[in-house]
C-alpha cells in the first residue's frame, strides 16, 4: 500500500515551467529508472444550474472524467453528490471536499461520453474545463520504492497541438512512497469503503514524502512550499502489474481528481 | 401450425369459365342443345319435366352466374345489366335486320306469282330490282346409284378408319413420351435425392424458382471462392442430372508441397489425387473433385495473400508458387499446378517427407479453422459503420506452419548447445544438468495472444519450449524459448528465469538470439561454479587460519570473471581463475607472488576428459574431478 | 454513433418461421440475448427554477445567461443501464427453440438448457435520441453506449442526477448479416425492486421462461438496426439505408420492416409545467 502525494505549483503566464529542469537534475544526480511517459486527460464539468449568477456556488457539484497512465485502458468518472448543508467555514478546502463517486469505463468511450454530457445532457452539466498531461516524465528511485512523476499542465491545444506558453497551466508532481517493509492493515478497494478516505497518510509519510521531495529539488532553486498538496493511500502501481490493465487504482484517480478540480 | 394462416381465403375468379360475352353463350348453348331451330316447345317442356341431361349443363352456369353477382357493388350490377340490356339490343336489331333481309328475298322469289309478295318487298328492293325478275322451280330429288352410295359410303368409313388410327398412333407416342418423361424425372429427383443423402446441400435459386443447384463450396469462404462453390444441376437426355458445363472447365490444379535442403528437393507431399478416369464419373465424384479444386485453389490463393505481407521474413511469392525459408539451407516451395514432379533425391534417414506431409496437412487444416473464425468473427455484433471498408484479415496460415518449423530448428539448435555446455560439466563431476521441460513455468506470461476457440487454438498460440538448468547446491533456473511471428516477438526469443548467487542476482532475462541465449548460461554456469567454490574455499579457509596466525587465505575477488585471489597479510600472492568456454571448463592457477617464480597451473575439463598443464607439462588426468583440482590447488597453494 | 434502423412485429406463431428464415439468410445459428434494462430518469435542474426574468431589474439578460438558459431548457432524456448477460458458456442461455437450417450441416438442437449459475452481466449506460423527424426511408436517432466496468453505478447516477425508474428484460435472438443487426426480441416484467438490488439482482435469469410478456399475446419485435459512426455524412447515410432497405426488400415475404413510429420512440421527459407556477 504505498502512500502518494500530489503537489501543484501552479505557473503564472508566460513563466517557463521548471519541470524539465527538475528531471534533468533528478536524472543527473540520482541513480533513476526512467518509467513509460507519464499523461493524464481530465475533463470537467460543473452542473448548468450553479453556474446561474444567482446560485450559490458553494454547493457546486462537479463531474470528473479521468484517463491515468498508471491504468491504460481505463476512464475515470467521478461525480460528487449533492451538499446538503452550507460547509461550515472555508478553512481547508481539500479536507472537506466531497467524497466523489467513481466508477470506470474503457478509455475508447471517453470521448464519445464527453460528447453525450456536451450536447444531451447540458440541462444537468456544462464542460467547465479540460487539462492535460502530455509529455510528462515517470522516474523510479531505489529500485521503484520511489517514484516520481512530473509533467506539465496544460489546457489542450486542439488540432494544431503546439504547446504555447499560454496554455501552461502549472506543473504537477506524484510522489508515490512504495513501501515494501511496513505493513499496514489491508483496505478494500471497493468504490463502497471510499467513506474512510485521507485515513491512512499519517504525518510520518506526509512527512516523509515532502523531504524527500525537498531532497529530491535540492539546488534546483524550486520551491514546493507555495504548491498545493494531497496525500492519500493508493493502490499499489508497480510497473509489474502493468499489463494487467484496466485494474482499477479507486483512491489514486479520486486524489487526482481531487487536486484538478480546483487548479489555480 | 402456421399453414392455416398461409392459405388465402380469396378464391381466384375464374373468368374464362364464365364469359360474360352474349355470342359466346350463344355458341356454348348451341354446342350443348344443338341448334335453336331444333328447340322446340315440347323438348323444353321435356327437358323442365327433369328428364334431359342437358340441364346439368346449365347449373354451373347458373352458379357461376349467380356467385359473383353476390360479392358485387349494387353500382357495378346495374352497370352490367345496362351493358347486358345494351348487348342484347344490338343482337336484336341484327336479328330483324336479318329477317328483313330474308322477308326481301322470299317476297321477290315469289312476287312473280302474287302481287301481295310485291308489297312486302322493301322499297330499297323496289327500286333496284324490277318485281318478279326472280322465279323458283322445285327439282325432283334424283336417287343416288348404289354404286356411288357404297363408294361414298367406304370412302367416309375409310376416312374415319385413318383418322381414328392417326389419334390412335397420336395418343400411344403422347402415352410413352409421358412415360419416358416420368422415368427421367424419377430418375432426377432420385439422384437429388441421393446427392441429399450423401451430404450434398440441394437448392432452388431464389431467382429462378425451376432452377436446381448445388452447394459444393465452404460457406464461410471468402466471397468470391464462396460464390462460386454452386453449381447448378441440369437434367440429361435421359434424365440423369449432370452438372452445369461451365465449372466443370476448370482446370485441376493441386497445391504441392516440396522440401529442399541446399537447393535439392528432398521430399514431396501432395494431398491424395482422385485418379482420372476416362469414363464419366458419378456426380458424387465430380462434386468432390470440384469442391478439392476450389478448396486447393483458395488454399493458394490465400497462401499467396499472406505470403505478400510476409516478404520480409524469407516468404518469396511467384507465380504459381510461394517459398518459405525455414532455416539457413531449408527451404519449402509450395507449389499450385496440374502434374507434380514427384522425383526428390530422398535422403533415407531425414524426416524430410514428415515435414512435407505436416505441411501439406496442417495448410489445409489451418485454413478450415480460418473458416471457423470467419463464422464466430461474423457471429459478433458488427462494430459501427464507417468511411474506411473492413478487408477481411489475411488467414495465419503459413505464419504458423513457420512458427513450428521454426521453432523446431530453433529449438533442436539451442538443445544441442545446452548438451555441449553440460558436457564438461558432467566430466569434472558437478551436478549441473540441463534437462528439457514440457512447460516454460512462469516465463513468457506477459506473451499472451488472442486466439478464439477454434479447432486447432494450440496452433495458434506461440509454439513455447523450454528447459531446467539444475545447478549446484539445489539452485535451479529455467530456460524457455518462444517463437512467433506476429507481434511482439517476430522470430525467436529466450527467457532465462532469475538466479539468485547471493553475491550476484540474475533477474528475468530476454535474449534475442541463440548464442546470446547460450552464452548468458554459460555466463550463469561460470557463476555457479564460482559459489560453488566459493563455499568450498569456506570450508577449507578455517583450519589454516588457526594454524598460521593472520597467514594466507582466499577470497573471491572478481566473482563475474570468476576470479580468486590468495593473500598473504592482505597481499595477493596468487589467483585462481575459473572460466567456462563454449565446449570447456578450465580453472587457471598462478601465483603472482614476489620472489618465488611464477607458476602456472591449468586444469581442464572437455567432453572426453581432463586434462591438467603445469608449467610446460601437460598431462591427461582422466579421474580428477573439479572438486579434487581446487582441492590440490588449495593444498598446494595454502 | 447513430443508429438507422427498422422495425417489424413477429406474432407467436410466426416466431419460429421467422428465426428459421432469418438463419437462413443470415446463414448463422441464432444467438440468444439476454439484456436486463434498468430506467433511469433525470432530475429536473435545479436551476430552472432560479432562471432570472427576461423582465426584471437587470434589464436585458447578459449573454452569458441567455446561453445557460438555451442549456437549462435543452431538453431531458431518460438514460437507461442495459445490463447484457454474458452466457457461461457459448451456448449457455439458449433457450429452447431449436432454429436449425434444415439443409445444412449445423442442424444440431441447443436443447439442453444448461443450469444456468451465476452469470456475468456486462453493464454499460445507454442513451437514444429520439428519432430525426421528417418522413425518412428508415429511423434515424442519435444513440450513446457508454460501457461501464466497475464502480458503484447507481450511485455514481444518482449523484450524475440521474433517478431509477423501474426495470424490465428483453430477451430474444439476433442474426448479424454484413453490419446490420437483426433483432427478435420481446419484453418480458420484472419485479421492481430497489435500484441497488436491481443491478445485483440476476436471480431470475435461470427461469427466465415463466417471467409474464408485457405483450400478452407473446408477439415479439422485429428490429433491424446498423449503427454508423457518423450518420450525418452523407454517404455512411445512404449505404446504411440502402442496406438496411435491401434487407427489408429480401425478407418482404416473411416480415415486413417499416421506420418506427417516431412518438412511440420519444426517450424525453415530458416537459412538466411546475416550474412555470
Amino acid at each position: 500500500m504505498p502512500s502518494t502525494g500530489l503537489f501543484f505549483l501552479p505557473i503564472a503566464p508566460n513563466q517557463p515551467s521548471p519541470s524539465a529542469l527538475l528531471v534533468s537534475h533528478i536524472s543527473r544526480s540520482f541513480p533513476a529508472e526512467t518509467l513509460p511517459t507519464f499523461h493524464l486527460d481530465h475533463r470537467l464539468f460543473v452542473d448548468t444550474s450553479s453556474l446561474l449568477p444567482n446560485s450559490d456556488t458553494s454547493l457546486r457539484r462537479y463531474t470528473s472524467i479521468l484517463t491515468l497512465c498508471h491504468s491504460p485502458g481505463t476512464t475515470y468518472v467521478g461525480t460528487t453528490p449533492p451538499k446538503e448543508k452550507p460547509p461550515a467555514a472555508a478553512s481547508d478546502p481539500p479536507a472537506t471536499s466531497p467524497t466523489s463517486t467513481l466508477i470506470t469505463i474503457p478509455s475508447a468511450h471517453a470521448d464519445p461520453f464527453t460528447q453525450l454530457i456536451g450536447t444531451k445532457l447540458q440541462s444537468h452539466w456544462a464542460h467547465r474545463q479540460s487539462l492535460v498531461v502530455d509529455n510528462g516524465t515517470a522516474l523510479a528511485l531505489q529500485h521503484e520504492e520511489w517514484i516520481v512523476r512530473i509533467g506539465d499542465v496544460r489546457t489542450p491545444t486542439g488540432r494544431s497541438g503546439q504547446q504555447t506558453a499560454s496554455n501552461l497551466r502549472g506543473m504537477i508532481v506524484e510522489v508515490s512512497f512504495n513501501d515494501t517493509t511496513s505493513v499496514r492493515p489491508g483496505r478494500k478497494d471497493s468504490a463502497d469503503q471510499q467513506d474512510t478516505q485521507h485515513s491512512g497518510v499519517g504525518k510520518d509519510d506526509e512527512t516523509l514524502i515532502r523531504g524527500f521531495l525537498d531532497s529530491l529539488f535540492d539546488g534546483t532553486g524550486v520551491q514546493m512550499a507555495s504548491s498545493r498538496a494531497l496525500f492519500r493511500n493508493t493502490r499499489s502501481t508497480n510497473p509489474e502489474d502493468k499489463d494487467r490493465s484496466g485494474v482499477a487504482d479507486w483512491d489514486l484517480a479520486s486524489l487526482y481528481m481531487d487536486m484538478l478540480r480546483t487548479p489555480r | 401450425m402456421s399453414e392455416s394462416k398461409t392459405i388465402s381465403l380469396l378464391i381466384p375468379p375464374e373468368q374464362d369459365s364464365t364469359s360474360q360475352d352474349l355470342q359466346v353463350q350463344i355458341q356454348k348453348i348451341v354446342a350443348q342443345k344443338g341448334h335453336f331451330r331444333h328447340v322446340t316447345e315440347q323438348s323444353l317442356l321435356a327437358q323442365i319435366r327433369g328428364k334431359a341431361p342437358g340441364s346439368k349443363h346449365n347449373d354451373p352456369q347458373g352458379d357461376g352466374q349467380v356467385e359473383p353477382e353476390e360479392d358485387e357493388t349494387p353500382q357495378k350490377r346495374q352497370e352490367r345489366l345496362w351493358k347486358s340490356r345494351e348487348e342484347m339490343l344490338e343482337r336484336l336489331s341484327y336479328a330483324q335486320n336479318e329477317i328483313l333481309c330474308a322477308l326481301d328475298f322470299v317476297s321477290l322469289l315469289i312476287s312473280k306469282q302474287s302481287v301481295p309478295a310485291q308489297h312486302s318487298m322493301s322499297p330499297a328492293l323496289k327500286d333496284a330490282v324490277p318485281a318478279g325478275t326472280l322465279a323458283a322451280r322445285v327439282l325432283p330429288a334424283k336417287p343416288l346409284s348404289s354404286s356411288v352410295q357404297r363408294r361414298l359410303a367406304s370412302a367416309s368409313q375409310g376416312r374415319r378408319l385413318a383418322s381414328f388410327r392417326s389419334t390412335s398412333i397420336k395418343l400411344s407416342t403422347a402415352s410413352s413420351r409421358l412415360k419416358i418423361d416420368a422415368e427421367r424425372e424419377t430418375e432426377y429427383w432420385a439422384q437429388i435425392a441421393d446427392l441429399t443423402a450423401s451430404g450434398w446441400a440441394v437448392s432452388r435459386l431464389p431467382r429462378d424458382s425451376k432452377a436446381i443447384g448445388v452447394h459444393f463450396g465452404f460457406p464461410e469462404s471468402a466471397p468470391q471462392f464462396r460464390d462460386r462453390g454452386f453449381a447448378l444441376l441440369r437434367q440429361a437426355d435421359d434424365g440423369a442430372v449432370i452438372l452445369d458445363k461451365h465449372p466443370i472447365q476448370r482446370k485441376r490444379k493441386r497445391l504441392g508441397v516440396y522440401v529442399s535442403r541446399n537447393n535439392t528437393k528432398t521430399a514431396f507431399f501432395q494431398a491424395r489425387t482422385s485418379v482420372q478416369k476416362a469414363q464419366p464419373q458419378s456426380i458424387g465424384d465430380q462434386l468432390t473433385d470440384m469442391r478439392d479444386s476450389l478448396f486447393e485453389e483458395e488454399l493458394f490463393y490465400e497462401v499467396c495473400r499472406e505470403a505478400r505481407i510476409m516478404a520480409n521474413q524469407g516468404v518469396t511469392t511467384r507465380a504459381d508458387s510461394v517459398d518459405l525459408e525455414v532455416t539457413g539451407g531449408c527451404q519449402i516451395s509450395l507449389v499450385f499446378a496440374e502434374q507434380h514432379d514427384s522425383d526428390v533425391d530422398a535422403t533415407p534417414d531425414s524426416d524430410d517427407h514428415i515435414v512435407a506431409e505436416f505441411v501439406a496437412v496442417a495448410l489445409r487444416l489451418l485454413l478450415n479453422a480460418a473458416h471457423q473464425q470467419n463464422l464466430v468473427r461474423r457471429s459478433q455484433k458488427p462494430p459501427p459503420m464507417t468511411l474506411k471498408s473492413r478487408p477481411l484479415p489475411e488467414y495465419a496460415l503459413i505464419r504458423l506452419i513457420l512458427t513450428h518449423l521454426r521453432h523446431k530448428a530453433e529449438a533442436t539448435r539451442f538443445w544441442k548447445s545446452c548438451r555441449d555446455l553440460a558436457k564438461p560439466f558432467l566430466q569434472a563431476g558437478i551436478q549441473v544438468s540441463i534437462t528439457p521441460q514440457k512447460s516454460t513455468g512462469n516465463l513468457f506470461e506477459s506473451l499472451s495472444v488472442d486466439h478464439s476457440s477454434t479447432l486447432l487454438s494450440e496452433m495458434m498460440l506461440p509454439a513455447k519450449a523450454g528447459c531446467k538448468v539444475s545447478l549446484t547446491e539445489g539452485r535451479t533456473m529455467q530456460v524457455g524459448l518462444a517463437t512467433f511471428l506476429g507481434p511482439p516477438l517476430y522470430g525467436s526469443r529466450y527467457e532465462t528465469s532469475p538466479v539468485d548467487f547471493g553475491f550476484s542476482h540474475m533477474p528475468i532475462l530476454r535474449h534475442e538470439t541463440e548464442g546470446a541465449a547460450v552464452s548468458c548460461i554459460r555466463r550463469i554456469l561460470l557463476l555457479d561454479l564460482v559459489a560453488h567454490v566459493e563455499t568450498l574455499v569456506k570450508e577449507r579457509n578455517i583450519p589454516p587460519e588457526s594454524e598460521h596466525g593472520p597467514s594466507k587465505h582466499w577470497k573471491l575477488a572478481h566473482p563475474h570473471d570468476g576470479e580468486f585471489i590468495i593473500c598473504e597479510s592482505d597481499e595477493a600472492v596468487g589467483k585462481m581463475k575459473i572460466a567456462v568456454l563454449p565446449e570447456s571448463i578450465s580453472i587457471k592457477w598462478s601465483n603472482t607472488g614476489k620472489g618465488s617464480a611464477s607458476k602456472y597451473l591449468i586444469w581442464t575439463w572437455t567432453a572426453r576428459g581432463c586434462t591438467k598443464a603445469d608449467g610446460t607439462a601437460v598431462a591427461s588426468q582422466v579421474d580428477t574431478d573439479f572438486d579434487q583440482a581446487i582441492d590440490q590447488i588449495m593444498k598446494g597453494s595454502l | 454513433m447513430h443508429e438507422f434502423a427498422l422495425y417489424g412485429q413477429v406474432s407467436r406463431d410466426d416466431h419460429h418461421r421467422t428465426l428459421q428464415q432469418l438463419a437462413g439468410y443470415t446463414r448463422m445459428q441464432p444467438q440468444e440475448t439476454v439484456e436486463i434494462h434498468l430506467v433511469f430518469k433525470p432530475r429536473t435542474p435545479a436551476g430552472l427554477d432560479h432562471l432570472p426574468s427576461a423582465g426584471g431589474s437587470q434589464g436585458v439578460m447578459q449573454q452569458d445567461v441567455q446561453k445557460l438558459k438555451t442549456m437549462l431548457n435543452a431538453g431531458l432524456f431518460y438514460l437507461q443501464l442495459v445490463g447484457e448477460v454474458v452466457p457461461d458458456k457459448p451456448k449457455g442461455t439458449e433457450n429452447d427453440e431449436d432454429v436449425a437450417m434444415s439443409n445444412g450441416d449445423g442442424d444440431h438442437a441447443e436443447s439442453d438448457r444448461s443450469a444456468d449459475e451465476k452469470s456475468a452481466v456486462r453493464w454499460s449506460l445507454d442513451f437514444k435520441d429520439t428519432p430525426e423527424p421528417g418522413k425518412q426511408p428508415v429511423s434515424t436517432r442519435l444513440v450513446s453506449r457508454i460501457s461501464m466496468t466497475d464502480g458503484d453505478f447507481v450511485r455514481f447516477l444518482d449523484n450524475f442526477g440521474y433517478e431509477y425508474v423501474s426495470r424490465y428484460i428483453v430477451v430474444g435472438s439476433k442474426f448479424y448479416d454484413h453490419d446490420t443487426t437483426l433483432f427478435v426480441h420481446k419484453v418480458l416484467r420484472l419485479s421492481q425492486i430497489s435500484a441497488d438490488e436491481a443491478v445485483r439482482d440476476t436471480s431470475f435469469l435461470p427461469n427466465i421462461t415463466e417471467l409474464p410478456e408485457l405483450d400478452g399475446s407473446g408477439g415479439y419485435t422485429i428490429q433491424a438496426s446498423i449503427d454508423v459512426v457518423d450518420g450525418n455524412n452523407p454517404e455512411l447515410k445512404e449505404r446504411a439505408t440502402r442496406q438496411l432497405l435491401a434487407l427489408k426488400e429480401a425478407l418482404k415475404q416473411a416480415v415486413d420492416l417499416t421506420p418506427g413510429d417516431r412518438l412511440s420512440l420519444d426517450t424525453r421527459v415530458p416537459v412538466t409545467s411546475t416550474r412555470t407556477q
